[in-house]
C-alpha cells in the first residue's frame, strides 16, 4: 500500500515535470532526469545522464539509468571515454534493449 | 578525440591491464571519482586494458584495492616519459640547447656582407668603412640603422655615387653606385710630356698645353713625343709644363686567317642527356662515367650553381649541371664568295673586341687569296682614336 503511495506520487511529479518541460521548452533529459541516446549509423552511440554500468563484455553492455536499465548487443564493443556525464561507445550494435 | 590523445601526449598517458572479478564495479567507482578512462577494450571475461593519465594513476590504486583487481602497466606513453629517457643522456640536452642558442645567434645577427657593384673600390676597403660605423660579422640586425649609416657615408666619401643597405634575412646587402671620375694619375702641377700608345698617322691635335712637336699627317711609333711640356724661349728660360691634351691618329687593326671551303659542320640531333658533378672548377668528382655518354660526338655545356647554404664557407664549391647535346658531323662544301663572308664574320668578331670602345671606325678592308681550295681572308679596320697619354721626364 505504502510503496504504491510513492509510485502514485512520482508518477503524478514526473506528469507535473514533462509538462513544465514542454511549456518552457528545455531539455527533458534533465528535468525528468532520464537518459539521452544518441546514435551515429550503427558504429557508435552516446549515452548521457546515466546511472552506472552493470555489466560490459564484447558482445553486450548493460547500462543503469533511470526510467529503466539499458541493453545493448553487438560487436566489438570499445568504451571510448567515460564521464560521469557522458558514456561513449564504438562498435557493431545490433540491438538496443529497455529492460523491466 | 583527437584533442584527448593529443593533451594525453602531452601529459603522459598509461595503458594500464587491469585483471580481476569485478571490472564493472572498478569502472564505476573510477567514473565516480572522476578519475578519467578512455578507450577502454575488454581482452578477455577478467581483464581489460585502458588508457589512464599519469596523475590519475596514484588514485586508481586505491580503487583496486576496494575492488580487488590487479594492475599492471603494459605500455607507457607521452613526453614525461620521453623526458626523463633524456635525462640520463646529458650532452643530448646540452646539445639540443646548444643548437637553439645557435640558431637564435645567426637569426638575429649579421652573418654575411655581400657588396655588389664595386668595380674601383676594393671589397676589403668598403668592409673596413662598414666596420668604421659599427657594423661587422655578428652586430645584432636590431640595432642597425640602415639609413642613418648610408648617409654618413656617402657624406664621408666622395668617390661613392649612391648607397643602397638592405638586410634579408640575416645577411646584409651593400649595393655601391661608383662615381665614374677619371682620376688624373699625374699631378697638375707635375710638368710632363705627351707620348703615342700607339703606331699611327697622326689626324688632328688638341693641345691644352705644351709645345707640338709632331706634325699632323705625320707617322709615329709607339712611345713617340707627341706634345713637349719644356717650352723654351729665346728671351727667357726655358719653362716646364703640365702638358695635356688629346691628339688623334689614324691606326689600323689588322688580322687574316685561313678558312678551307670544305669543311665540317656540327649539327644537333637533339638528344640530350643531363650529368652532375660536384666540386670545384679544377677538381671535379663526376657522378658518371664517360662511358655513360652514348654519343660519339657531343657538344657539353657546363653549368655551375652555387650550393646556397655552403657559400660562405665554401666559396669556390659548385654543383655542376652537365648536358650534353648529341652532334653529327656533316661534310659540307661552299663557295668563295660564301667562305669569305664566313671568314670576314669570324674575324671582324675577334678584331672587335682589340679595338678600343672610343675609336672611331673609318675604313674597313677586305682581301681575301684562293691557294688550292684554302681561302685567305685579311680584314683590315682603320681607325680615329686618341693616343695621347702622360708620361713625366726629369728635369735636368
Amino acid at each position: 500500500m505504502f510503496k504504491k503511495k510513492i509510485n502514485n506520487n512520482e508518477k503524478k511529479i514526473n506528469i507535473f515535470k514533462e509538462k513544465i518541460a514542454n511549456t518552457l521548452d528545455m531539455s527533458k533529459e534533465i528535468i525528468l532526469g532520464t537518459v539521452k541516446i544518441t546514435f551515429i549509423g550503427n558504429k557508435e552511440v552516446t549515452i548521457e545522464n546515466y546511472k552506472g554500468i552493470i555489466e560490459y563484455t564484447e558482445n553486450l553492455i548493460k547500462i543503469r539509468a533511470l526510467p529503466q536499465t539499458i541493453k545493448l548487443c553487438g560487436k566489438k564493443f570499445e568504451i571510448k571515454t567515460i564521464t560521469q556525464e557522458m558514456f561513449y561507445i564504438t562498435g557493431i550494435i545490433d540491438s538496443l534493449e529497455f529492460l523491466k | 578525440m583527437f584533442l584527448i590523445n593529443f593533451v594525453g601526449y602531452v601529459k603522459g598517458y598509461i595503458i594500464a591491464s587491469i585483471e580481476g572479478i569485478f571490472l564493472e564495479r572498478f569502472i564505476n567507482i573510477c567514473m565516480r571519482r572522476r578519475i578519467f578512462l578512455w578507450n577502454i577494450n575488454k581482452v578477455n571475461d577478467f581483464k581489460i586494458l585502458a588508457k589512464i593519465n599519469i596523475k590519475d594513476f596514484k588514485r586508481i590504486r586505491e580503487v583496486a584495492l576496494k575492488t580487488k583487481c590487479k594492475i599492471k602497466i603494459s605500455k607507457r606513453f607521452g613526453l614525461p616519459f620521453l623526458l626523463s629517457r633524456y635525462k640520463k643522456r646529458k650532452f643530448t640536452l646540452i646539445g639540443f640547447f646548444l643548437f637553439l642558442i645557435i640558431l637564435w645567434y645567426l637569426s638575429t645577427h649579421v652573418t654575411g656582407i655581400i657588396i655588389t657593384g664595386n668595380e674601383v673600390l676594393q671589397r676589403s676597403e668598403l668592409i673596413h668603412e662598414l666596420k668604421n660605423f659599427g657594423i661587422s660579422k655578428g652586430t645584432d640586425i636590431k640595432k642597425i640603422n640602415t639609413l642613418e649609416i648610408e648617409n654618413k657615408i656617402m657624406t664621408k666619401r666622395d668617390d661613392i655615387a649612391w648607397i643602397g643597405l638592405n638586410i634579408q634575412g640575416s645577411k646584409l646587402y651593400l649595393e655601391i653606385k661608383e662615381r665614374n671620375e677619371i682620376i688624373p694619375k699625374i699631378d697638375e702641377n707635375v710638368p710632363c710630356n705627351i707620348i703615342a700608345t700607339k703606331d699611327g698617322v697622326i689626324e688632328s691635335f688638341e693641345i691644352r698645353n705644351g709645345k707640338q712637336i709632331a706634325k699632323i699627317g705625320s707617322a709615329v711609333i709607339q712611345g713617340d713625343i707627341l706634345v713637349s711640356g719644356i717650352i723654351e724661349c729665346e728671351n727667357s728660360t726655358t719653362r716646364y709644363v703640365h702638358s695635356f691634351g688629346e691628339v688623334y691618329a689614324k691606326t689600323w687593326y689588322k688580322k687574316n686567317d685561313n678558312f678551307p671551303m670544305e669543311y665540317l659542320e656540327k649539327i644537333n640531333t637533339g638528344k640530350i642527356t643531363k650529368k652532375l658533378s660536384l666540386g670545384t672548377p679544377k677538381l671535379k668528382i663526376n657522378f658518371y662515367t664517360n662511358k655513360k655518354i652514348p654519343y660519339t660526338f657531343y657538344e657539353k655545356i657546363e653549368e655551375k650553381n652555387n650550393i646556397k647554404l655552403l657559400e660562405k664557407i665554401f666559396p669556390n664549391f659548385y654543383i655542376f649541371k652537365n648536358t650534353f647535346f648529341e652532334q653529327e658531323e656533316v661534310l659540307k662544301n661552299r663557295n668563295e664568295q660564301e667562305t669569305v663572308e664566313f671568314g670576314t664574320k669570324i674575324i671582324k668578331k675577334q678584331l672587335k673586341e682589340e679595338i678600343p670602345e672610343k675609336a672611331k671606325v673609318t675604313c674597313i678592308n677586305i682581301n681575301h687569296k684562293n691557294i688550292e681550295n684554302i681561302i685567305n681572308v685579311e680584314v683590315e679596320y682603320e681607325c680615329i682614336e686618341n693616343i695621347a697619354a702622360l708620361s713625366t721626364f726629369s728635369i735636368e
